[in-house]
Parts: structure tokens; sequence; C-alpha cells
């Protein structure tokens, strides 16, 4: 999960990361006492979750001179926009001499966390690609300031360079306390032998929010309705915990694990075909979520018109029973629909509860085309052109 | 990792299970027992007494230390997995598998780290497990679509693992070994790892390596590849994959070219593999070779 800039700052702060003082305000009624409270100068960030804020005039610089309309008016334009943001974080500003960039993410090798360093920070980061230099720290040991220190561009003063390796070492335990998978600091403030987090991008592991606490304004409905899928499906996807991606081809496609469902996309492209969706589930395939899934896949075949559905999967040991009779709930829900052609395997653990020959009979008898060999399936949901099943 | 893991890999090898009671988790040790493997014991906190397909039930791995076990399948749900795969490492197992999904990222960066020092092998987590046809099988791999043979399989995928079994023994190729090495973007151990081993083992002549989309893991495969003597055909899932959209698999996404199954095909023919089109495409490109090398 992709946190808003506040939330991030809260969680840093709290594993003992130092971030300018600032209030997030959700509704204009609280922005003037959030104002009150900050203080001027004061920074005004817009909380959306996209990058190139400072580009798109998403933050504004408050000086002491400036009428209270002018916070207002800002917090109106972006918050009444056309993309959905969640409010705006009000902050004190900061004034340094100096700026550094910091990312930390995860090797997917090692398992180590990766820091990444340049001297230069700011919004043209991308352009000074090339000065990144990068440690390497063991999940499990702290990351020690002296190789921190080692690693940073030499060019660093030595005040500044000392500051920025505490920050590194605090954001290094941070990033372990938070769950994060990558934390980018740009850009990180120097002064004076000090370091501050002037901006943060922080991502939380999906698989371990249960154990975070998500700040009270990231519950808001505005913070909400930005994190919502963008369409029906895909938000009714979520909610179902499956992994649904709408495609821009005209066959859908029903199946069951990632990789497989890979396979099968690049078998379609392989054959001039192109996929309307892709799907995944995670976790047991009980009769309601199997029948979930399929309604799911069934509505977005309706959605693009599409000329054929493909159901095709691989189970182990899950009930095949479970998966069948889920598909036949769904499509006994769908009587208009495309041509649909099957190819499935089950292992022996997996037909205790129905035999392969029973499930190949119940779903001809649904009205899907069943065949031992998935490029024959694939080349038939190809070839064919849209007709009712019925 | 030791090459030698796989000489402890087989039906004398001393299993528990972990979270045993679940359902999932008494189908699979169904299959294990019925494959002919030496499953000891099982845990469940509060199931002590019970017995699972003949195995004895016991609250904790811990209680299990008097067995001796070799290899630790765990089956609990994700959030206690860490602390599971711990006490199962406390056993001094060789081979430890996590079955799990959702695991949370860090706890995998600890545990790989924590396996390395203590010369555990893990395998997943979000994994079916490893499987030698017919000598041993640690997971949920199907053994009726394997047979006993000269191919070693390697994948990031659960169920693409089990499809190209089934496709190759449907061709007449049989497996040495098969090891599902886990969906998620950190593993206990990589298919480079796993490569090493398989050039080792003199069952093995040829190998097959499932990629995806996302991540490094193909890379470092490729520069094992470089110094193998034995052929190697992959296949990289997800050529068709959109930008920065995770393909279910946590570590499957494209964010810069690197990821790109295009990126990774160029490294593994660079590194002498034989990439497949389609995974439909790998049984005959593995005949033709295996009949090359004869």
């Amino acid at each position: 999960m992709r946190l808003f800039e506040a939330e991030a700052k809260a969680l840093l702060q709290e594993h003992g990361v130092a971030v300018p003082f600032g209030v997030w305000v959700t509704e204009e009624t609280q922005l003037l006492d959030a104002l009150a409270t900050v203080g001027r100068p004061a920074m005004l960030k817009a909380q959306v979750l996209s990058g190139g804020r400072h580009k798109d005039g998403l933050i504004r610089a408050l000086a002491e001179s400036d009428p209270d309309a002018t916070a207002v008016q800002f917090f109106r334009r972006v918050v009444g926009g056309r993309d959905p943001c969640a409010g705006v974080l009000v902050e004190r500003r900061v004034e340094h001499s100096g700026e550094m960039y910091l990312l930390l993410d995860v090797d997917d090798l090692s398992g180590d966390i990766r820091c990444w360093t340049s001297a230069s920070g700011g919004v043209d980061i991308e352009q000074n690609a090339g000065d990144l230099r990068e440690a390497h720290f063991p999940a499990d040991e702290p990351a020690p300031r002296e190789r921190i220190l080692a690693s940073l561009d030499p060019r660093l003063a030595a005040p500044a360079a000392a500051a920025a390796a505490d920050a590194a070492a605090a954001l290094v335990s941070a990033m372990r306390g938070c769950d994060a998978e990558i934390v980018e600091i740009n850009p990180l403030g120097l002064t004076n032998g000090t370091a501050m987090v002037l901006d943060a991008k922080v991502t939380i592991d999906d698989n371990a929010t249960y154990r975070q606490q998500i700040p009270a304004p990231s519950l808001s409905p505005r913070a909400a309705n930005v994190r919502r899928s963008a369409d029906a499906l895909s938000e009714r996807a979520h909610v179902a915990g499956l992994t649904y991606l709408p495609l821009d081809g005209d066959i859908a496609l029903l199946s069951m694990g990632a990789g497989f469902g890979m396979a099968v996309m690049d078998l379609v492209a392989e054959h001039g075909g192109r996929l309307a969706n892709f799907i995944d589930t995670s976790g047991g395939v009980s009769v309601n979520a199997v029948r979930e899934l399929a309604d799911i896949v069934l509505c977005r075949a309706r959605e693009v018109g599409a000329r054929s559905i493909i159901i095709s999967f691989v189970i182990a040991a899950s009930s095949l029973r479970n998966v069948i009779e889920g598909i036949v709930a769904a499509l006994s829900d769908h009587p208009e629909r495309p041509p649909i052609f099957s190819t499935f395997n089950a292992g022996a653990a997996a037909t205790v509860s129905m035999s392969y020959d029973e499930a190949v009979e119940w779903l001809e008898s649904a009205g899907v085309h069943v065949s031992p060999d998935l490029p024959d399936t694939v080349s038939a949901a190809v070839a064919c052109g849209f007709q009712s099943a019925r | 990792m030791n090459p030698a893991l796989l000489d402890s890999l087989d039906k004398d090898a001393r299993v528990v299970i972990a979270g045993i009671t679940g359902q999932y988790a008494r189908d699979q040790t169904r299959t294990m027992v019925e494959f002919g493997m030496n499953v000891v014991a099982g845990a469940a906190p509060g199931r002590a007494g019970q017995v699972v397909w003949g195995v004895p039930v016991f609250d904790a791995l811990a209680e299990t230390a008097d067995l001796c076990p070799t290899i630790a399948i765990v089956y609990v749900s994700a959030a206690r997995v860490a602390a599971v795969a711990r006490e199962a490492m406390d056993l001094g197992v060789k081979l430890l598998v996590i079955a799990a999904e959702g695991v949370p990222l860090h706890d995998t960066m600890r545990l790989r780290a924590e396996a390395v020092r203590r010369g555990c092998c893990i395998v997943g987590p979000n994994t079916v497990g490893l499987l030698r046809p017919g000598r041993c099988l640690a997971g949920s791999l199907v053994p009726d679509f394997a047979r006993p043979g000269p191919v070693c399989v390697l994948s990031r995928s659960g169920t693409l693992s089990i499809q190209i079994v089934s496709l190759l023994s449907r061709s007449g190729i049989g497996q040495s070994l098969c090891v599902a090495v886990g969906g998620d973007r950190v593993v206990g151990s990589t298919p480079a790892e796993w490569l090493q081993v398989a050039e080792a083992d003199p069952s093995t002549r040829a190998v097959v390596l499932i990629g995806e989309v996302g991540g490094q893991k193909e890379y470092q495969a490729a520069e094992v590849i470089e110094t193998m003597s034995k052929p190697v055909v992959a296949y990289i899932a997800g050529r068709s994959a959109p930008q920065d959209t995770p393909m279910g698999h946590v570590g499957a996404v494209v964010r810069e070219y690197r990821d790109t199954a295009a990126a990774k095909i160029s490294a593994l023919e660079s590194a002498g593999a034989t990439v497949s089109p389609t995974l439909w495409d790998v049984p005959g490109i593995v005949a033709g070779l295996l009949e090359e090398a004869r």
C-alpha cells in the first residue's frame, strides 16, 4: 500500500526519524486551525499518490505575508480538482542549506535492504541517477553508521555526511519497523549537522498492514476515494481478495494461479488474440469464492462484448468439486454469453471430491467446450467470432 | 546452498508438518504418506494427541525434537510463519518448505538471512514445494503427474511447475527434481542456487527453468547457466504483461525494461539457454536437446 506523504512521515517519526511539524487536514473547516497551530512560513502539500507535485502545482509555500485566503484557495483547488485528493498537509517550512536523495528498497535475491544515496536531491533526481551510490545491509542486523558513512558521496561535507548517515540508519530501522517495501526520501534536507525528511514516499507491504498503525485521516472518505479502484469490477475483485486487471483485448479469462494465468495470456498472444482481463485467486477455493471469481470474469466478458471466454486452471489439492460448482453456478447467472472453451488439470487429491470426467460432464452440460489440450482451447477461443452461446 | 542437500531428500527423511490439522494440510499429508514419505509428526496448537493419516500430532514443533526431523513443511497462516519457521530451524532441519501465500516481506527477509547462517534451505514462501519423483515429496506438487527421469524443473510459479511436470510426463520425459521456489519477491532459495544443485546432481541431464517478469532472479540464473555443462530450457511467463501492474505474484511486475520478459529472454539466451516461446513448446525442445546429448 502506497502511503500519502503525511502517513509516511507520521510512521517514520514514530521510528525516530526527524520530520517537519505538520498537520494533515481533510476538510476545509480544519484548515485555518491547522495553519494557526503550525505557524508561518508554512508549506501546503496536496495529499495525492502520484509524483511530480511540484511540477503540477500541488505544493505551495505560504509566506508570513500571504493572507489566509491563499491557503483556502489552494485547498479548494487541489481537493476540488479533477483528480482525487486526500486533503492537504500543512507543514512548518524548514530552511536548509543542502539536499540529498535517499532510497531504501529490497534486494530480491539476497533479501538485504539496499540503500541508494545521491549527494544531489531534488525534482530532477532522475537525470542524476548515475550518481547513485549503493550499500547493502542484512535484513536482521542493524545498519552500522560507519558503513553508511563510507557509502556516501565523499563530496558531502563532514557534518552533512554525519547527519545523513544518522538519518539513513534511522530510516533503515524505520523501514523494518514499518514493514516498508520502499522508502524514498527526496529531499533529505541538510543544515548545520542536522538532517530532516522533507518529502517521503513509502510503500507498506500489503501483507503486513495488519500490524501497522494507520493514522486516522487515512480512514477519511477522501483518502478512501483516492485509494479506491477506478472501475467497479476492480473494486469488487479487491474486496474479494482477487487480483484482477482489466486488459484491452476481447477474450475473457478465468484462471487460477498467477504463473499459469500469465502463461495462458502469452499463449493467447502467440495465437494472435488478446485478453480482456487477468485474474488470480489467493487462498482457498470455496464454492462461493470461485463463483465470485467466475462472475467477475463473466461481467467483464459482457462489459467488453468478448468474442469468447477461456476457463483454464491447474489444481493440486484444492477441491475440484468446489471449483466446478462455483463456475457452473456463475454460468447459470449469465445465460447470455459468448462461447466458452476450457482445459483444466487436477491432481489425484483434487479429484477425490469429483472425478475429472464428472467435472467435464458438468461443464459441458453448462455449455462449455472442454478439450484436454490448452493450445487447442486457445486456438478455438481466438478463432471464434462473437455469438451468444444460447 | 550445499548440493549434498539432495542426498538427504528421500523417503527416509524424517518429515514434520506444522499446521497439520487444517484441511489443505490434511490433504497434503495424505498425499505425502501415500507417496511413502516418513512423516514422523505434525504440530498444531491445542491439537496434541490427534492423529492425521496415521501421523501423531503435537502442540508445537519444538515437542518433536526427539524425533530428529530433517524436513519441516509449514502449512500455518502467513502471520504465524516467522515464529513457526524459526521453531523448525531450531530442530536442525535441512529443508524447510513454507507454503503460505501472503507472508510479510520483512519476515521472509529475516528468515532467509537466518537460514543461510544456520545452513538450512528454505523453499518458499508461496510454494507448492519440492518433488523428486519416486524418491521424495515435500509439499503439494502432484506426484501422479510426475515420473522419474533426467530433467530438473525449477519454477517461480506453483501452478506452472505442476503444469510443466504434467506436460513433460505426457511427452515421455521424466524428472529428476522439481522445485517451485515460490512466487514471492524474496524467497528462501533462488533458481540460481538450485541450478548449481542440478549441475552437481548425477541424475539430472537437463534443466527446465520457468521464470516470470519482474525482479532479478533470471539474471542471477543466467550467470550460473553460463558456467553449466547441462542444457537449460527456459520459459519466461508474462511476455505480454502490462507495465507497472503486479501479475498476481508480488514479485511479477514490470517497472522497467530489465523487468520485461524480452530483457530476460535476451540475457538467458546470451548465457546459453534455449528459450521456449510458450510453456507448451518446452517438452519438444527438451526432447530434442536430450536426443542431441545422447
